[in-house]
């Protein structure tokens, strides 16, 4: 008996040993790339430093001081949370509508679910570029199509003029990414019992009624990740609006993510702040954790088995 | 200090290391702005390769990295790779390892004689091209690639309405406009989210009409009171005529780079205001037989002087740790000599900094202009260089802002004005 147990206990030991063997290389990597640069970048985010050379001048917190009073930090803040809020309501909306439909049981529904996931695996700059041209004042898709269907005055709309440009690349962001959400959003339902809605629909439970009552509640967890993951795209949202900006990014399309690139790392003009780039990255960083950490807390449910 | 810019720089380190390329005692490691696909590297390479080959003993190296090749550079030198030869836009150079005091002064190699025969090796450069080249009176940057800022348009469209020659005022460039616009046309091609081009029309406005110093002096003022010059305001307003009287097509606003452009290479708009690029650029949509022609900016009122240039260079620096000075400077002799120059800018189709070189055809009106030049002014007259962060941040904002019509020329100024002051608060 008493050697079973040690047997156990001896088993139990090399087991540990071996998940720590396993999980070393990958925390290795976790720390080396991933926490050591975040000390660093919070580190450097207290110097005034070009990063040529090594002349770094203490400043303390007034590169953070500085971001408090500088109109283009908040005009990027402002135009991220309205990608993580006003984008994040329709590709939520969209893709929950579509998780509706085709997990209704129509016909084609790999079909559909390929077509929408597409967008995703095109590269970024080929989809920039594919929605620039539709967007083209003369000759662009949008506007000929309007044209061609009778509505003259609003195929003359300048969707790219700096007005409304923001708010052109949020529909492309939107249609990009609804594609990837629908897809974890059909994953979870694919694995509701079938009979739980053969029951329901006994009851007399139409469409809308189970996809609230039964599709929505039992993969309440997958769309719990699935806000989290697209809190942490929204927030460090860089390469489409770079993509769409091509030869400049236009202030109108600044995300901090933008804004931390054209300050440290200089796009056009040569603008090596590198100190008050990493201060927008530890803003950045925190705000990611808060709403991160504020979502699981709002959205914690009991957890359902099946 | 070195301990704490290598614990700073930990995180860039290995994406250093990962660039670094090996290199032998004497070898030249030169990194460059061009990507390996443009005619630009494919010819810079063919002409290391011949150097190689009548320098059996020196080795170079080369990396394209594209446009962020300083920003590239930055990180493998921080993390201790070996970089002697770099080459970028002049301006960017000069914002970045240039004002970091990280290159070496060339003012004894531009005294040595030049590589053809030249007394002084400074003597072959195109007028004033060296003067933009200076940082606090020392020349840190040699310039290989000339591109001055005007007026590039379709010489033929032009003349089939009516206009004979290119604009020598401002009046004289609206009435071309208005016969371009009544010969069924559009003037003037302008994209939206190109402020950096779009800024040209306020510096160029603003030099003719207060002078090359102005907009420095304006930028530096801590007040911004300067301002409030009533020409600024005046400038503003002459710009926009350009969109009251049609000359830009509306549909400009929601034009978004190349799309303005390419309207000039398919025969429906007639000028752009822009580098010597554009030809280049628009070669495959043009065609051989467009008839490029260019002017520089005009004089406004009677005022400024049309030989007064603002460029675009493309230039080396050399680094200070470089343990192969002599031959990369040797090098880079080799590199402004007129065969190469000539080889460059035939081949790759780039206007060449070696006075004695012919441009391509598309930019021989470019050339006359870079030839005649009186003064050469650096990007927005120095401004890019020296505060970059202004620029991109305000000035270019709210000038292309007012440029499109989103701010009247009062708010234009008043904003400026105030944003300065922001500016230099929170310095």
């Amino acid at each position: 008996m008493s050697g079973n147990l040690e047997e156990s206990g001896g088993s139990r030991k090399f087991s540990r040993l071996l998940i720590s063997g396993f999980l070393a290389p990958a925390t290795s990597i976790y720390l080396l790339f991933f926490l050591i640069p975040v000390f660093c970048t919070l580190y450097i985010s207290l110097f005034d430093w070009s990063g040529f050379g090594e002349a770094m001048k203490f400043v303390g917190v007034r590169n953070f001081v500085r971001l408090w009073a500088d109109p283009i930090f908040w005009l990027s803040l402002r135009n991220t949370f309205a990608i993580l809020v006003v984008g994040g309501a329709f590709v939520f909306g969209l893709a929950l509508l579509f998780t509706a439909l085709i997990d209704s049981g129509i016909w084609g529904k790999k079909l559909f679910r390929f077509l929408f996931f597409l967008p995703n695996i095109l590269a970024v700059v080929a989809v920039s570029a594919m929605w620039s041209y539709i967007y083209n004042p003369k000759g662009g898709l949008l506007n000929g199509a309007l044209k061609a269907l009778g509505f003259t005055n609003l195929s003359a709309f300048l969707w790219t003029s700096p007005q409304h440009i923001f708010w052109a690349m949020l529909v492309a962001i939107v249609w990009v990414n609804t594609g990837f959400f629908l897809i974890l959003l059909l994953a979870g339902a694919d694995k509701i019992p079938r009979d739980i809605y053969e029951a329901a629909e006994l009851d007399g439970a139409g469409t809308l009624k189970k996809f609230v009552f039964i599709t929505v509640p039992m993969i309440w967890d997958v769309m719990v990740i699935s806000f989290v993951i697209w809190i942490i795209m929204a927030m460090k949202m860089f390469e489409f609006p770079y993509a769409f900006g091509l030869i400049q990014i236009p202030q109108q399309l600044y995300t901090l993510g933008v804004y931390l690139f054209i300050m440290g790392f200089g796009h056009r003009e040569p603008i090596y702040q590198l100190g008050y780039a990493a201060a927008i990255g530890v803003v950045l960083l925190a705000l990611t954790f808060s709403l991160i950490f504020l979502a699981r807390r709002l959205l914690r449910r009991a957890t359902l088995e099946f | 200090m070195r301990r704490k810019a290598n614990l700073a720089s930990a995180g860039l380190i290995l994406s250093a290391l990962a660039a670094a390329a090996p290199a032998s005692a004497g070898d030249i490691v030169y990194w460059s702005m061009w990507n390996d696909q443009e005619p630009s590297a494919k010819q810079i390479t063919a002409l290391a390769q011949q150097y190689m080959a009548a320098h059996p003993d020196t080795k170079i190296h080369i990396t394209f990295n594209g446009r962020q090749n300083q920003v590239k550079a930055r990180t493998a030198l921080t993390g201790g790779t070996t970089i002697d030869l770099i080459d970028g836009e002049l301006d960017n150079l000069a914002g970045g390892l240039v004002a970091a005091g990280q290159t070496e002064p060339f003012d004894a190699l531009l005294a040595s004689a030049g590589p053809d025969g030249e007394t002084k090796f400074a003597d072959l450069f195109l007028p004033s091209a060296l003067d933009v080249a200076k940082h606090n009176g020392v020349v840190y940057q040699i310039p290989y690639d000339y591109n001055p800022y005007a007026f590039y348009y379709n010489r033929k469209m032009w003349s089939d309405a009516g206009v004979k020659e290119p604009p020598k005022t401002w009046d004289e460039l609206l009435a071309a406009l208005e016969k371009v616009k009544a010969a069924g046309h559009n003037g003037l091609a302008v994209e939206s989210d190109a402020g950096v081009y779009n800024i040209k029309y306020l510096t160029y406005m603003l030099e003719r009409t207060l002078g090359p110093d102005f907009l420095m002096k304006a930028v530096e003022d801590k007040t911004g009171e300067t301002w409030k010059n009533p020409a600024v305001l005046a400038a503003m307003k002459n710009l926009r005529v350009l969109w009251d009287k049609g000359y830009v097509p509306a549909e400009s606003k929601g034009y978004q780079w190349p799309a303005a452009q390419q309207t000039v290479a398919l025969g429906d708009t007639s000028a752009e205001l822009v580098g010597s690029w554009l030809p280049i650029e628009l070669a495959d949509t043009a065609g051989p037989d467009f008839q490029w022609g260019t002017f520089p900016f005009p004089i406004v009122a009677g005022k400024g002087d049309p030989s007064h240039v603002e460029v675009l260079l493309v230039s080396y620096v050399l680094l200070k740790d470089s343990k192969v000075k002599p031959e990369a400077e040797d090098f880079i002799k080799f590199m402004l000599s007129k065969g190469s120059q000539q080889a460059y800018s035939a081949n790759a189709l780039r206007p060449a900094v070696n006075k004695s070189v012919v441009w391509p055809k598309p930019l021989s009106d470019a050339h006359a202009i870079a030839t005649g030049a009186t003064l050469v002014m650096a990007e927005d007259d120095g401004v890019k260089a020296k505060y970059p962060d202004y620029v991109s941040n305000i000035l270019e904002a709210v000038t292309n802002k007012a440029f499109l019509g989103d701010l009247t020329p009062e708010q234009f100024v008043d904003e400026l004005s105030s944003r300065t002051k922001t500016y230099w608060a929170s310095k």
